[in-house]
């Protein structure tokens, strides 16, 4: 019956389809929405499978990668009986570095007011104080507000009169080899047979899913934790102004209940991660037992685990990971985060109690992060999918700023990741 | 010179009560395995019985070994086996009693020699069985010959090998390539034979001064068996010392870049293992905090790990580090008869129940338990990727462990 979605798709554009494809350590999530003929953002649905050949968010083993992806696509065509031709890529890794800059421009337009070629300036000056090195490769970079000659800041700056046009830029950037490992397993030799669009960082896509405008401009941190690995970005004034990763995620969580309870078969300890993690050792935990079979098809052996030790070995590592992230953050500038809010997204975020312990860490009110700002989709608003749904957000929103930009309003390219 | 075990420092240390000490001797068979044992006698190493076998009476002449034992003279007129083993093999049949004499009633017997030529290779496994026959625990510390000296003598070398492991409780062997590549290549010839002797002695002498002063955890002759008496599969040994500000780094380095232990991929298959760790009273937690961690990461996952920390008043500022490992199976009877089993998982009857577990509780509530399980610190779903290390921890390794926060089911 493989003739159907070809059928279907003669009736349908491949093109108004946006596609968000984030290829993680554990899963591959693919999230598909469209436009409306309103222009508002509607999601057509997810899928969801075993990710393979993926370590701390890159890739290791590039064929079992490959195939997995291919996998992915093809059972997300068939499920929407879609045809997809244009994806947007979730990037991440160790190697992920991210900077704010500034530059400063004089104000060459008729008569002291700024255009766009001022804008521009501005924004080349600021993200050339970047000097990344010959190995490296600059994947965003995202403007993140204007001043006139040390005004108030400013969002557009376009038609303002001054002299010196001051631009503040936030620039995210990878190792030139392995920004390309992922994208290289979706060329034409997978067999899926789709193009990527872009790639973006998994961050910044988590934090495009979940935010909203106001949110932004109070401030925020999210934080993704993935399977193999964590990224945050940091939004203040509404703009992000400091992101990174750190290459501790699931798994690690997986190895280290392997470790403490001495569990050989790596499934079993990610089936009690599902069904019995959590991330704070409650008091009620104590005495209580996890029970489970060794073989559950046999039903051989029973093992018993107690409850306050797996969330003792969880919480340990869940600790460790937002202390470093909250270090790296408050480093620059302890001071003024009153008023932020952390949203942890991710597959770890659905742990039990990482809010809890989110919020003692950081001191902030913290929150599991939903993807919003689209209509439809329930399974599409919980924590993992933020990434995929963050991309799919991201392609709308070009798309949006391509076409105003065709009925000639200028100036929006750069504004896409502002809000 | 870091080395503790020299004889005057030997008698300031806590040693064992003479009952209980471990009856030793080293013998050093051919021209290669005598040397060793001359650079014992040398390096003034005289707390176990030496003695030297050899077939060449003139060697044996020349050697400064006290004890010397000629064999096979009626064959070889003192002349030496002229590199035939079998003539090697026939020497020591031929002075069989002697050779009973001089192995009866010792508990661990080393067996020396180069492995290649006549006396070394063929007599060898006859002396090691027959050490095994009297009840010793037999190892034997071989070198294989250089490359250069070709394949006959390459296949002789193999021949003799495979005799001395059936004959042997576990063999040490090591090429003389590799010792001669940490010499270097503009080391002379003479300077290139000094690292095997070295390596021969300086394992004696450390397995030696491990089982002869009381750790906090002790090492004993037991497990020192449960290591060495296995089926199959290659022993390794590796030590290395180190002094002053860095005698961490030194020592982790000396231990993981002798020949033995340079090889990572073989250090992973690793079944079981015994770290021994020597140090003055001035050592600090943190510095054997560090050790272990190094030791952990080198060692595969399903390792059986014994520490034993042994203070020496003598080392002051020093620190060496000895490790033996075994990627063989364990031998089932023999280990339930021993009773001391270092297979599986931590179990606490692989401790000393004797051995004084609170020498750790002192050390600010840190390392509580007695001892420190390395067996399953694995980097398992990380093999393949970089290392997360943030600060200088290695986040690849669980947090509990790193934090020392105690387990119930452990």
């Amino acid at each position: 019956m493989s003739w159907i979605p070809s059928l279907v798709n003669l009736f349908r554009r491949d093109a108004d389809y946006l596609v968000g494809l984030d290829v993680g350590t554990s899963r591959i999530k693919v999230a598909v929405g469209q436009e409306r003929p309103d222009g508002a953002l509607s999601m057509i649905g997810r899928h969801m499978t075993e990710s393979e050949g993926i370590r701390k968010g890159e890739v290791q083993d590039q064929k079992r990668a490959c195939d997995a992806i291919a996998r992915a696509l093809r059972e997300a065509e068939e499920n929407f009986h879609i045809g997809m031709e244009l994806v947007e890529l979730a990037i991440t890794g160790a190697h992920i570095a991210a900077e704010t800059h500034t530059g400063h421009v004089g104000v060459r337009g008729e008569g002291g007011e700024v255009n766009d070629a001022d804008v521009q300036a501005a924004k080349d000056s600021a993200s050339s104080c970047a000097q990344l090195g010959s190995d490296r490769t600059m994947i965003h970079v995202v403007q993140c507000g204007f001043d006139l000659d040390g005004g108030l800041p400013l969002v557009n700056p376009v038609g303002h009169l001054g002299n010196s046009l001051k631009a503040e830029v936030h620039c995210i950037h990878g190792h030139q080899g392995r920004v390309r490992n992922l994208p290289n397993c979706l060329c034409s030799k997978v067999g899926a047979n789709v193009e990527v669009n872009e790639v973006v960082f998994s961050g910044l896509a988590s934090a495009l899913a979940v935010l909203e405008p106001e949110d932004k401009q109070m401030g925020a941190i999210v934080i993704d934790l993935g399977g193999g690995i964590t990224e945050y970005v940091v939004y203040r004034n509404g703009a992000p102004r400091l992101s990174g990763t750190l290459a501790v995620g699931g798994e690690h969580m997986v190895n280290d209940l392997m470790v403490g309870l001495g569990i050989r078969q790596r499934n079993k300890a990610r089936k009690l991660l599902h069904e019995a993690g959590g991330v704070m050792v409650e008091p009620e935990d104590r005495g209580r037992e996890v029970v489970f079979s060794r073989d559950e098809i046999l039903g051989a052996r029973q093992q018993v685990y107690f409850l306050d030790d797996i969330h003792r070995i969880l919480h340990e590592r869940m600790d460790e990971t937002l202390r470093i992230i909250r270090d790296r953050i408050f480093a620059r500038n302890a001071s003024g985060f009153d008023g932020v809010t952390v949203f942890l997204t991710g597959g770890c975020a659905r742990l039990k109690g990482m809010v809890t312990l989110a919020q003692s860490i950081f001191d902030l009110q913290a929150k599991t992060g939903i993807p919003t700002g689209f209509e439809g989709q329930e399974d599409l608003r919980s924590p993992e999918m933020a990434t995929a749904v963050g991309l799919v957000k991201y392609a709308h929103a070009q798309r949006l700023a391509a076409t105003k930009r065709k009925r000639g309003m200028p100036n929006l390219i750069g504004r896409i990741l502002e809000d | 010179m870091p080395d503790g075990e020299g004889a005057p420092r030997a008698a300031a240390g806590r040693r064992a009560p003479a009952e209980k000490r471990v009856r030793i001797k080293v013998i050093g068979i051919g021209g290669a395995g005598v040397n060793a044992i001359d650079r014992l006698v040398q390096d003034g190493f005289d707390q176990v019985g030496l003695l030297a076998i050899n077939t060449d009476s003139q060697a044996l002449t020349n050697c400064m070994v006290a004890d010397k034992l000629q064999i096979g003279d009626r064959i070889t007129h003192g002349l030496g086996a002229g590199g035939d083993p079998d003539v090697g093999r026939q020497a020591a049949i031929e002075d069989a009693e002697a050779i009973e004499e001089a192995v009866r009633g010792y508990d661990l017997i080393f067996i020396a020699a180069g492995l290649g030529g006549g006396t070394g290779t063929g007599a060898s496994p006859v002396i090691a069985k027959a050490a095994r026959a009297q009840g010793a625990l037999v190892l034997a510390l071989v070198t294989l010959p250089f490359v250069y000296e070709g394949k006959p003598r390459e296949r002789v070398a193999q021949g003799g090998l495979a005799a001395l492991q059936d004959a042997a409780d576990a063999v040490i062997c090591i090429a003389n390539d590799k010792l001669y590549d940490l010499a270097g290549e503009e080391a002379s010839v003479q300077q290139g034979f000094a690292p095997t002797d070295a390596f021969l002695s300086g394992g004696v002498r450390k397995i030696w001064r491990m089982l002869t002063f009381t750790g906090l955890i002790n090492i004993d002759f037991a497990d020192l068996r449960a290591v060495l008496r296995r089926r199959g599969g290659e022993t390794l040994i590796g030590f290395g010392d180190g002094a002053g500000s860095d005698k961490v780094a030194r020592a982790i380095e000396g231990a993981f870049g002798s020949p033995l232990l340079s090889d990572p991929e073989v250090l992973r298959r690793a079944e079981c293992a015994l770290v021994a760790v020597t140090h003055g009273p001035d050592f600090k937690m943190s510095q054997y905090g560090e050790m272990m961690k190094t030791v952990n990461e080198k060692l595969g996952p399903q390792a059986a790990c014994k520490l034993g920390p042994i203070v020496d008043e003598d080392c002051q500022d020093q620190v060496s580090l000895l490790i033996i490992a075994s990627t063989g199976k364990p031998i089932e009877s023999a280990a339930s008869r021993s009773g001391r089993t270092l297979d599986g998982a931590i179990q606490t009857s692989s401790l000393n129940p004797t051995a004084p577990s609170h020498a750790f509780a002192r050390g600010k509530g840190k390392f509580q338990q007695g001892v420190l399980n390395l067996n399953e610190v694995s980097r398992g779903a990380f093999e393949g990727a970089d290392r997360t290390v943030v600060d200088g921890e290695d986040l690849d390794l669980p947090t509990f462990i790193r934090r020392n926060v105690q387990l119930r089911q452990r």
